[in-house]
Formats: structure tokens, sequence, C-alpha cells
């Protein structure tokens, strides 16, 4: 798997189950976008099951630069939305 | 007579690696030919993209290094030409492609499944149902670069490995290094003790990176832990912990020469571009670096209960045993794939899903162990090893086809399921303390491998194989989040059950 174009996605952040019934089944954090997609967020270098930074913007509305690759947004950087 | 190919894009090389990367790993193959050679075997290289070469396989070169499917026919044609009892990919998928094969458990949300499984198999390229290439009846492994490297070292590195390998004492192996995510101890351990007949395993937490590295210097290892997409750590897991359980850093630290790793962890043969992973490389490459003669993983999301055996642990499990008792790294592979094409139900997609994401990194060739009794010894002076080679080629293409001649596999999704069979499996997982709603029920037709088609068109039977998942909240679950997931799998046949499965979240 090559490396990609970099990407901004902006989405809520949500918690999900990940991979169900898999041997990686867990509740991890998701992104998902105004169009219906949702990705699997990670920050770069991060806990891919329980990132601890991840958690804290449940509910928030970010938009992140980083790389898509399968199901998963790999994050270099966010910006979290203020509320209104 | 050719016995080996190692099969390249040499464009893609070229394009990969510039001219001198190219010429570089052009003089490492000719070494690893000549070790070969020393080894009784006669190793051809074969570019697919050079059109005169392809010309005497009377196929057409590779004009795209991204098609699998051109891929695919050139290896065919230069298989059906030679036979060789060994096929090498040079490289990893950004030269010699991955099939992206469709996923038969969408609903773990993996886009597709990377997958070497088609160029085992003699089935030419028609579709990306994983269920066609479950003929496996090739010797297949890949020797890979790093993804989107623009130095060959490491390529080069690993051909060199293969060409200096050395088989050495069955006794050497035997002695195992064994990590399971703490969550999986049961199921790994009963799978250690299937491969090694002891139940030692270290449980993730309390083991863990960097200390693991210590731990990594036997032969033999097993890992049954968690792992990400694109992600160079495994990890454990206690409730809602996931540790790190290893990193490619701490295999580049401890992991010994002449390893035989195979890894249950989902993602753990993925080989993504480490520009993806802060410059980390994939934990399959560290092992390889290291010096390691073979890793057997996953592309993708892979399977297998908490307690017991099933999906990755069979697959991988079979691969090890097959190695112990003296196969070379491709045979344990082929023949973990036979075994789990004729001992499990091909009907349910997680098992279909297993199938296709295993693959073999390393020369298929490298044989491990040793098996030297006093028999073999005597044996060995009149014994032609290269004709009982090909011996064993012909059983092993005929045992391929007859598992998957035999074996049923996932078919269409009914849209409108009988209603008597419907109500059936849902009063049998109701009583399991299922919700069932019927939003949580799926059938499928059974489509049978050839003789097994026959033998239901002939008998004027019909399977179906009926799947209910239920999502809720157990009373643990409620109050950290973590939900409870159970699937019941039941198969039919003219809408009466024959068996009924059980799986339950990790």
């Amino acid at each position: 798997m090559s490396a990609g174009k970099k990407k901004r996605i902006t989405g809520v952040v949500t918690r999900a189950r990940i991979a169900p019934e898999s041997k990686s089944d867990h509740v991890g954090v998701v992104l998902r976008t105004d169009d219906g997609k949702e990705y699997v967020l990670r920050r770069i270098g991060g806990n891919a099951f329980r990132d601890d930074e991840l958690e804290k913007m449940v509910g928030e509305t970010i938009t992140g630069t980083g790389l898509v690759t399968g199901r998963t947004f790999v994050m270099n950087d966010w910006i979290v939305k203020k509320s209104d | 007579m050719v016995d080996k190919i190692l099969v390249t894009n040499a464009a893609a090389l070229k394009a990969k690696y510039a001219n001198r990367g190219l010429r570089t790993i052009q003089a490492a193959v000719r070494e690893l030919v000549a070790a070969d050679k020393a080894r009784g075997l006669a190793t051809r290289f074969v570019d697919i993209s050079d059109h005169a070469t392809m010309r005497r396989y009377k196929a057409p070169a590779v004009s795209n290094p991204k098609s699998a499917r051109q891929s695919k026919d050139a290896i065919d044609a230069i298989y059906r030409a030679m036979k060789p009892d060994y096929i090498v990919l040079v490289d990893g998928p950004d030269v010699i492609p991955h099939f992206a094969l469709n996923n038969p458990v969408p609903k773990d949300k993996d886009v597709e499944v990377p997958s070497d499984l088609p160029y085992a198999s003699d089935s030419p390229y028609s579709t990306r149902d994983a269920a066609r290439y479950a003929a496996v009846t090739r010797v297949v492994g890949r020797i890979p670069g790093i993804s989107g490297a623009s130095e060959p070292s490491h390529l080069v590195k690993l051909i060199r490995t293969a060409a200096n390998f050395k088989s050495r004492r069955r006794a050497d192996y035997l002695r195992y290094f064994a990590m399971s995510a703490s969550v999986w101890s049961k199921s790994t351990e009963l799978s250690v003790d299937n491969i090694f007949g002891n139940k030692a395993v270290r449980i993730c937490p309390p083991s863990g990176t960097p200390g693991v590295r210590r731990m990594l210097s036997p032969l033999s290892q097993f890992i049954n832990c968690h792992g990400g997409e694109v992600d160079p750590q495994f990890y454990g897991q206690s409730g809602q912990r996931y540790p790190v359980s290893m990193t490619s850093d701490d295999v580049a630290k401890g992991a010994p020469r002449n390893a035989i790793v195979a890894a249950e962890c989902c993602f753990g043969a993925q080989l993504f571009d480490p520009s993806l992973a802060m410059g980390k490389w994939p934990i399959s490459n560290a092992y390889l670096a290291a010096g390691a003669a073979g890793f057997f993983g996953s592309s993708t999301t892979a399977y297998g209960p908490a307690d017991g055996n099933s999906g990755a642990d069979l697959i991988t499990q079979y691969f090890l045993i097959n190695v112990l008792a003296g196969a070379s790294i491709g045979r344990a592979c082929l023949q973990a794939r036979q075994k789990f094409v004729s001992g499990q139900k091909m009907e349910d997609p997680v098992n279909m899903k297993t199938l296709a994401q295993f693959l073999l990194l390393g020369d298929p060739s490298l044989q491990p162990c040793l098996i030297e009794t006093p028999d073999a010894r005597a044996a060995s002076k009149v014994i032609d090893y290269a004709a009982a080679r090909r011996t064993r080629r012909v059983a092993l293409s005929a045992a391929g086809k007859a598992a998957a001649d035999s074996s049923g596999f996932p078919g269409k999704k009914i849209v409108r399921p009988p209603k008597v069979l419907h109500n059936l499996v849902r009063s049998v997982a109701r009583r399991r303390g299922f919700r069932a709603r019927t939003d949580d029920i799926d059938s499928f037709h059974i489509v049978g491998g050839a003789q097994y088609g026959n033998e239901m068109k002939a008998r004027g039977v019909e399977q179906k194989v009926v799947v209910v998942t239920d999502h809720r909240k157990d009373g643990a679950g409620r109050r950290n989040g973590a939900p409870l997931i159970r699937i019941l799998v039941a198969h039919a046949q003219d809408n009466r059950l024959i068996h009924v499965a059980e799986y339950v979240r990790r």
C-alpha cells in the first residue's frame, strides 16, 4: 500500500464499533462526514486501538489533514470547530 | 527442467529504483540462482514486462504493473510452460500487485482483501470472488521490498538472505516464542499446544514493548495479538486497555536470523508504505530484514474466537506444523491452505476471507527444518529429491482441486429468504438470547465446487447459510461502552437446519 495524496476531511468524531466479530473487534473512534462516509480515525504514530487524545474529541466536529488508506484516515494535523 | 521461477516486473522495478537499483537487484538474483544451483534447484528469473520473454510463453507482456489481472495471466502462462515447483514474486505489491478480492465479510469495513491467493491457483482470472481461487495448487511466496522505497537495499538483503539460507535441525525450531493478547490466551494456548506440544505463552499485558525484544530469540514465532491498518505495532488487550505488545523496532533489535513467523494479527502482513507510519516499517518487513526465512500473515482484518480455535488460528497453526514436519515454507503454506479448505465449512464467509487474506512472505523454497532420523539418512543416499518433490506437486495439485471441488462456498445473498427457514433460525437465535430482528438476519445461497455442486444437484437438494448478528451492550458493556457482539451461523439444507455455530466478540 503506497502513500497517496494528503486530504482534508471534515466530520464529526464519533465512538463506534470497529471490525465487528473480528480478531480486532473493538470500540474505537471514527470520523463521520456529511456525505455519509465513515473513516477509522488515527493520529499518525498513535495507538490504533485506544488513543486518549482522539477520545477527548468525541462529539466534536473537526477538519483533519492526512492520508486515507483503505478504511483508515491517518491524521497528521487537525482543527476542532468551535461551538456556535 | 525448471524447478523455481523468480517472477518480477523489471519495468516496475526500474520505475521504483531507477536503472542502478535494477542492476543491483539483478546481481543479487544471480547470486540466488547460483546458490539454488548448489542446492540442486534449477532457477530461472523471468521478467513479465519483457515482450520477447513473454512471447516465449505465448502470453502478452505486462504493460500495466498495477494490473493484477495482467500479472496473473503472465504467471499462468509461465506456469503452464514450465510447471515449476516454486513461484517467487520478487518485490512488493507496487511491482507485482496483490489481487483486490471482494471482502466476503463487508461489515468489517475492509474495502477489499489484498491477496496473493489467485497466483497460487490454476483458475484463470475471471472475477474478484475469492471462491473462484479456492482450488489452491501452486507453491507461491513473495520476497517483498519496502513499498514506496526508492532504493533497493531491503529487497537485495532479502534475496541474499534466501541465497545464504541453510536448513537446521528440527530441534532448533522447537524452541518457540508465542505472544497473545491477554483476552485470547486460551485460544493461543490451544494453538501452541497443537503446534509445539506445549502451552507456554507470553501474555500482553503484562509482557510487551520494549521488554519483548529480549524474548524474541527463538526461531519459531507465533503471534496472536491485535494489529491495525498501516500500523508498525501489534497490541495486547486486557479489558479496554490495548498496550503495545511489539513494534517493528523491537523486531529489528531482537529477532534472530532464520526465524519462521506466523502472525494471526489483523493486517499482520500488510505491506504498507512506511511514510504512512512516520517512517516505521511493517512488522513483517522488519522480521525479514532481521533475516527471517518466512512470515505468514494476514493482509486485512482477521477472525478467530477468544477461547477455541477457528479461522486465523487454524491456518497459522497448519503452516507452522507443516514447517516443523520438514516442508519448505512454500509447501507449508500450500498445504495449510488446502487443509483449511478441505477441513472447514467454506460456506462460512469468515472462512472464505481467511483463505484469501493470509499470504507467505519469503522465498518459498526455503526448508527450515531438516528431519534427521536414521531412516531419513539412509534414504538420502538413494532418493532423488527433485523427483520426489515433483511427485509431491502432482499429488498436491490434485489434492487442491479435490478440496475445492468437494466444498461449498457462499453464493449470492437471498433477497427474500423462505419464511419457514427465516422463522426457524430466528427462533433458535432467540432461544440463545439473540435479539434477532429481521434486519439482523441475512441468508445466502450455497454454491458448490464441481463435485459438491454435482452431488447437490444429483440429490436434488438446496443449501443455504443464514447469519444472525446481535449487537448490544451487556452489563459490563453498559459501564464501559463495549458492546457484546454475537453471531450465529446456521447451515440449512432444503430449509432444514443441519448445523448451527455461534461466534462471540473477543
